[in-house]
């Protein structure tokens, strides 16, 4: 008996799709974690997935997914407490900028409509140094006048009125100065509009990449803080959305440190915090979406 | 680029509209963006990767046209929210402080649930951030954005209750000066009429000004006295006299006698629609203060808040039309062909 699932890989560019694909690849493959997904087949065509895998067990950098170089990478797996179904799992590995080129021009392809409107669940990936956010410049003058009042309390000098400077050319809007967050909640609503409306709540496991380099607690914790209007949006419509979030260092550390990394078993390099996930399990995030 | 019908369903083995949608949604012409047309002015080199496939389009997502408002009124509870007031008064300024203050975080015990002009939101946002390259505060003048309407979710932090859809109107002060002339002008404000919540903003830097404040408060009694001859203010709507950039009257020796002349004001706006029974409320808010020192907003809380206690229009009451007045506003081309025809028979 085989169960197909859909699972839409959504991120933007350099947001840790490609390194997660792999590592689960190799976990699935080797069945060397605890409770994991695992390969039942190995299907038609795995290149892709063999090379992107080799590029992750040597400790190499990935490039760039290049625009025109997106591919369905198709899993076949068997959850191990349930040897009798088989999961077909669909997971297009798209170039995060060919998504940030949708936000812009308003509109995607009917085909990648299409893998929405057929999806059960998304993985959402997050790179916490893709986040990028103009600061309020509100914010910045009560910082100034914060450090003038503290100046002040040693110079007497009541400093409450911020001086206004020489202004500068101010730089045209467009649409790239547009906040990460607020790409990825349009996205989110255009994704969501795609998916069937049978499938409600909608699953999403949002995972936090470079895991390794946060000190939060938690990827829920961390999301609250550092993209508060995309955690607002995702938790304020649990009629619409099931989110769970999970913190996922695929790679284990920067390449930087590769002999330490090569050093050790490859699924042991893989880092997941998040709710019932056994240490390295790379697939919960996907098991979350199949029970969900 | 192969341009779809813009009736032709992109998902495979849909039936609508001969048969149900295949995605399950039950109005697939308003919800469904399979249906939606191509995207208008796209060229191959857009999706290098992916010549000749149809596109899905989006919304621009910079403003709402009157039709999209429609479906938002009619999708879920709502809150029509028209800011009126003169140029430079703050209505842009209100709305994109709103925002930010959700960019931060829950605002005021709700959550932001989304919105369909984020790009809009981001655009007037644009200037107070640092990235526009600006040192100070700014606010782009909607008379060189396109006026239209904005739209933000919302949902109380307990999450009991639905999502709520606030419309906010964003229209140029100049709009306000001309309705107050003429009633075509004021019809074009013809959102008043369905309006939840009418916020009259009244600029504390003119009210401190001697040369200024008589003339403000003259314009606004003179605004709602037009919008209620023109029948567009109702027994459902609230008005709210907001005096915006309240920090300048911190410290000034004058707010006394100026917060006593709101409260004038106010008594006389409340004889002035004592007979549609219209509340009136009187806030105060600095949505950008200029001075410290912590510079966070002052009374947006309250008034947000405000805005989404009543509900006094019907859950789905869309947009009303606009009222025709043939010949007071300046005749169309087919219009005056009208004319000319009927004069010379």
């Amino acid at each position: 008996m085989s169960k197909e699932t859909n699972i839409v890989a959504f991120g933007l560019a350099e947001a840790g799709k490609t390194t997660f694909i792999a590592a689960l690849w190799t976990v699935a493959e080797g069945g060397e974690v605890a409770g994991s997904l695992r390969a039942a087949q190995l299907g038609n065509d795995v290149k892709h997935l063999n090379n992107i895998r080799d590029t992750w067990l040597e400790c190499l950098p990935f490039g760039r997914t290049l625009r025109g170089k997106e591919v369905v990478v198709t899993l076949h797996l068997v959850e191990p407490a349930d040897q009798g179904t088989a999961i077909r799992l669909s997971l297009p590995d798209a170039s995060g900028e060919v998504l940030h080129d949708f936000f812009k021009q308003r509109g995607w392809p009917s085909d990648f409509d299409q893998q929405l409107s057929q999806a059960d669940g998304l993985l959402l990936f997050i790179h916490p140094a893709g986040l990028h956010e103009s600061p309020y410049l509100l914010d910045l003058q009560a910082m100034v006048a914060e450090a003038s009042e503290e100046g002040s309390r040693d110079t007497d000098h009541d400093i409450r009125e911020v001086t206004p400077a020489a202004e500068t050319t101010p730089t045209p809007w467009s649409a790239d100065l547009v906040d990460t967050a607020a790409v990825l909640v349009d996205l989110l609503q255009q994704a969501v509009r795609a998916t069937s409306a049978k499938v409600r709540p909608f699953p999403v496991s949002l995972i936090v990449s470079a895991w390794d380099l946060v000190t939060e607690s938690s990827a829920d914790a961390w999301m609250r803080r550092r993209a508060p209007l995309l955690h607002q949006y995702l938790t304020s419509q649990p009629e619409l959305f099931r989110v769970r979030a999970y913190g996922v260092s695929a790679q284990g550390a920067p390449l930087e440190k590769r002999d330490s990394l090569l050093a050790v078993q490859p699924f042991e390099r893989i880092l997941i915090v998040g709710e019932d996930v056994a240490p390295h399990d790379i697939t919960a995030p996907i098991r979350w979406i199949l029970k969900a | 680029m192969t341009a779809p019908d813009s009736r032709q369903c992109s998902v495979e083995g849909c039936a609508f509209p001969s048969g149900p949608c295949a995605k399950g949604f039950p109005n697939p012409i308003e919800e469904c963006p399979s249906l939606g047309d191509p995207l208008a002015g796209g060229t191959e080199d857009d999706f290098e990767s992916v010549p000749e496939r149809r596109l899905v389009s989006f919304e621009d997502g910079l403003r709402l046209d009157e039709h999209r408002v429609s479906a938002i009124l009619a999708r879920r509870p709502s809150r029509v929210v028209a800011i009126v007031g003169s140029s430079e008064s703050g209505k842009t300024t209100f709305i994109t402080s709103l925002f930010e203050q959700f960019r931060n975080g829950p605002f005021a015990g709700f959550l932001f649930s989304g919105s369909e002009t984020l790009l809009g939101l981001e655009q007037r946002c644009h200037e107070s951030r640092l990235k526009s390259g600006r040192e100070l505060m700014h606010s782009e003048r909607t008379k060189r954005l396109a006026m239209g309407y904005l739209h933000l979710a919302v949902r109380a932090e307990s999450l009991v209750g639905s999502v709520v859809d606030l419309i906010l109107t964003d229209f140029p002060g100049e709009m306000f000066d001309a309705a107050r002339n003429t009633a075509s002008q004021m019809q074009d404000l013809h959102v008043i009429s369905r309006a939840d919540h009418v916020l009259m903003l009244l600029d504390a830097e003119r009210l401190i000004a001697p040369a200024t404040r008589h003339a403000m408060l003259t314009h606004s009694k003179t605004f709602l006295r037009r919008a209620i001859e023109e029948g567009m203010l109702t027994s459902r709507t609230s008005i709210h006299l907001v005096v915006s950039k309240v920090d300048l009257l911190r410290d000034n020796p004058y707010a006394e006698p100026i917060v006593n002349l709101v409260n004038k004001h106010r008594t006389e706006v409340t004889a002035m629609v004592e007979s549609l029974g219209l509340p009136v409320t009187v806030h105060q808010i600095a949505a950008r203060p200029t001075t410290g020192p912590d510079f966070d907003p002052v009374g947006m809380e309250g008034l947000f808040r405000s805005l989404l206690t009543t509900l006094r229009h019907s859950v789905h009451e869309g947009l009303p039309s606009r009222k025709e007045f043939p010949f007071a506003a300046m005749p169309t081309v087919a219009e005056f062909a009208w004319v000319y025809r009927r004069t010379r028979r």
